[in-house]
């Protein structure tokens, strides 16, 4: 029985589809497998339930076949009791009163489905069937109790009840051994009635399940719809359209999954507009110089006068320069950003790096007539970041302040330990200064100070600001600090003490007396 | 004619000025847009160059300025940005014409031709007044169909009175136009550039009248026939 309802269990999900979502566990389209919702949720709700399933049955069964015992075998037992009455005990042998009446009381020997034998205590056959076996030694049912037991009788299986007669209490032979009754039974009639009971169980259920198949199905896909319309409203954005998805008729579990998509999308925004305004700067501020170029050298080939036109030529050098050193900014600034989400870099020493850099600036400074300078009050100065970023960042300040300082000033990159660990780079120049309300501006892409007619791609700055920024470092924009009072632009680079990394906090523990490692390298001024 | 170019980058600015000088006008160079507008405010200009992207005050508001103190100098603007959005919005502001970075210097300089034919009140480059014609591309005066020779400087005069004939032209106006800042040109010298300029064209029955006091006035042909 159990193994039918095992067999037909599969049968009984009559919709190809789970099958067919299943299918999607072997479809090995990505090497990390695809798993269908749907398929998921429907896997782990009728695996267990086809194993459940046979359990249910087994069980069913054995209640079925309680239940159908229980009063064939009360009848039985009965029966058995009334034939024990039917003993007499007459000079202490036991007789059976009359065959016949057992006929007309329970209807032995009427039909084939009952038999009975009376037997003596020492097992010799009284009446009934001698082909009834008797029970085994252990199993004797002790006096005036009725016992039950399962037998083969004539090759078919019986229910066997038995029980002993014995001699009433004032009966003369009332210490006579008593007789073994047993009664036996076919157990066809109660078979027929678990077997009814169990279908009558069972049928309906070959009907539920499909059915609740089909509802789960049902409601499955009914729950899984606003996903398909979710699906539906992304695939109808435009390429272009960055604005927050609708959330109208998302069910609850969705809106954080919605919620983080949108803030996706608005992050993606600010960082889409703001590479569609740097390109637009960029086209815009190349487009000028490009102009110029363009100008002089038209002017350049209409030009007769040899004079002339190689002033023209001189003007076409220094623009095409110009706009290299733009390009090359331009670029700068676009690896810059783009290199933002790349980990923390490597372990440098400041110190070194920027004693290199000034170094590398001695010539040009000599060139310019100014007293370039590098002051160290503390020792090696370990960060973590890119040498190259690092190194753009410092050029491009020293850059800065040799260009603004005019012939006979002086430039002094400083590095000195600030408040709480932190270490300041300050690049000081003699300069002209910039003003309180400007010193916010200069950091934005393409501004420049005016009426300074410095060349320059109006870039340096953003530049280094990026690179602080990416180093988790803070530039400031101070008074100089000249001879006589405050004199030129003091730009600081505060690098943060997390950056500064462990050997720093050794370095600090024996740290040198300030002025005894001071030196002033590079003496540039004549 | 006097054309005040202002342009902040300055091997543009510096290719302008001369082509521009070269074809004979009075040019004046700002880098900012604060100076662009402290000139507009304190002298006459046949034509203004304008650059937007300048700095200290942006052009549009130069431009803006300008068309608010109800001058009508023709404007050419010059930008980088070449969205639609933008010459809208100078165009609609006042601007006469419109030129996007980079562009070719002879385009340019036929367009400013345009602008000062147009300001001068002439559809095309041709200025007839009686017997004297005038060719603003050629920059040549003829007195019936023949040419006449005229320095630059008498070509600038004559652009002048051309300009607003059958007008008065002060002494001042004169010298305003004609001359870039820097550039010292007394009233005595426009008086000898007049005399010069008479002699050359008073010929063919054009008559240049002094005002006492006040200026010139280059009389138109009808009414040169009336006050004979």
């Amino acid at each position: 029985m159990s193994k039918t309802a095992q067999t037909s269990a599969p049968a009984a999900t009559p919709d190809p589809s789970p099958s067919a979502s299943r299918r999607s566990w072997f479809d090995t389209r990505s090497p990390v497998e695809q798993r269908s919702l749907f398929g998921e949720v429907l896997d782990w709700m009728f695996a267990p339930l086809l194993l459940l399933w046979p359990l249910s049955i087994a069980f069913t069964f054995f209640v079925a076949r309680t239940l159908a015992d229980a009063p064939y075998d009360r009848a039985l037992a009965d029966h058995a009791n009334v034939v024990a009455q039917q003993v007499r005990f007459v000079n202490g042998q036991p007789t059976l009163y009359s065959v016949s009446a057992l006929r007309t009381l329970i209807g032995v020997g009427t039909e084939d489905t009952l038999f009975f034998r009376v037997s003596a205590a020492d097992g010799a056959l009284l009446a009934g069937d001698p082909e009834l076996q008797l029970p085994a030694l252990y199993d004797f049912p002790s006096p005036g109790r009725t016992k039950l037991r399962n037998e083969t009788f004539r090759g078919q299986e019986v229910r066997v009840a038995y029980t002993y007669a014995q001699p009433r209490e004032d009966d003369p032979s009332a210490l006579t051994a008593p007789a073994l009754v047993q009664i036996a039974e076919t157990i066809d009639s109660r078979s027929q009635l678990a077997n009814e009971i169990i279908k009558g169980v069972i049928f309906p259920q070959f009907v539920m399940l499909p059915l609740a198949v089909a509802l789960v199905w049902f409601g499955l896909s009914r729950g899984l719809a606003p996903l398909k319309l979710l699906r539906q409203r992304i695939r109808d954005r435009r390429t272009d359209d960055l604005s927050p998805l609708d959330t109208r008729g998302m069910p609850e579990e969705l809106s954080p999954l919605l919620e983080s998509f949108n803030e996706l999308l608005v992050r993606l925004d600010a960082s889409l507009s703001s590479q569609k305004r740097f390109i637009a700067d960029a086209a815009h501020q190349m487009k000028t110089p490009l102009a110029g170029l363009r100008t002089q050298a038209e002017l350049a080939m209409r030009e007769t006068d040899p004079q002339e036109q190689h002033r023209r030529l001189r003007q076409l050098a220094i623009g095409s320069e110009r706009t290299a050193h733009l390009v090359n900014q331009l670029l700068s600034l676009a690896r810059t950003e783009n290199i933002r989400s790349t980990g923390p870099g490597e372990r440098l020493d400041l110190t070194a790096l920027t004693r290199e850099i000034v170094g590398e600036w001695v010539a040009q400074a000599i060139r310019r007539g100014i007293d370039l300078g590098y002051e160290n009050d503390i020792g090696s100065t370990p960060v973590l970041g890119y040498e190259f970023l690092l190194r753009e960042m410092f050029a491009n300040l020293i850059d800065n302040a040799l260009r603004y300082t005019p012939r006979g000033g002086s430039v002094t990159v400083r590095l000195r330990r600030a408040e709480r660990g932190k270490v300041c780079v300050e690049i000081e120049d003699t300069g002209p200064g910039i003003a309180q309300a400007e010193r916010e501006l200069v950091f934005e892409r393409f501004y420049r100070v005016l009426g300074s007619n410095i060349d320059g791609s109006g870039l340096g700055l953003a530049i280094v600001r990026e690179i602080a920024l990416q180093h988790g470092a803070e530039v400031k924009i101070l008074d100089g600090r000249g001879p006589d009072g405050p004199l030129g632009t003091c730009f600081s680079v505060l690098f943060p003490p997390a950056r500064v990394g462990l050997m720093h906090t050794v370095n600090a523990a024996h740290a040198p007396a300030p002025d005894s490692q001071h030196q002033r390298e590079s003496q540039a001024s004549l | 004619m006097r054309i005040l170019l202002a342009e902040d980058d300055q091997i543009l600015a510096d290719g302008l000025c001369r082509s521009l000088r070269e074809a004979g006008y009075a040019v004046d160079h700002v880098a900012d847009g604060a100076n662009a507008d402290a000139a507009l405010t304190a002298n006459e200009f046949d034509l203004v160059i304008l650059d937007l992207g300048l700095p200290r005050v942006d052009g549009l508001d130069v431009l803006r300025r300008l068309r608010a103190r109800n001058t009508s100098t023709p404007v050419m603007i010059l930008t980088a940005a070449d969205s639609v959005e933008q010459r809208v919005t100078g165009l609609d502001l006042g601007a006469d014409d419109f030129m996007a970075k980079p562009f070719a210097l002879s385009e340019l300089e036929a367009r400013v031709r345009a602008l000062v034919r147009r300001s001068m009140g002439a559809a095309n480059s041709l200025m007839r007044l009686g017997a004297l014609s005038y060719d603003q591309v050629g920059r040549v005066a003829s007195i019936d169909d023949k040419p006449i020779e005229l320095s630059a400087r008498e070509i600038g005069l004559l652009e002048i009175l051309l300009q607003r004939a059958g007008r008065l032209v002060s002494k001042e106006q004169i010298v305003n136009h004609l001359c870039e800042w820097g550039e010292e040109v007394s009233h005595n010298a426009v008086e000898v550039y007049m005399h010069r300029l008479r002699r050359k064209i008073e010929g063919g029955g054009i008559k240049i009248s002094t005002v006492r006091g006040l200026g010139y006035c280059l009389e138109r042909p009808a009414e040169a026939a009336a006050s004979e």
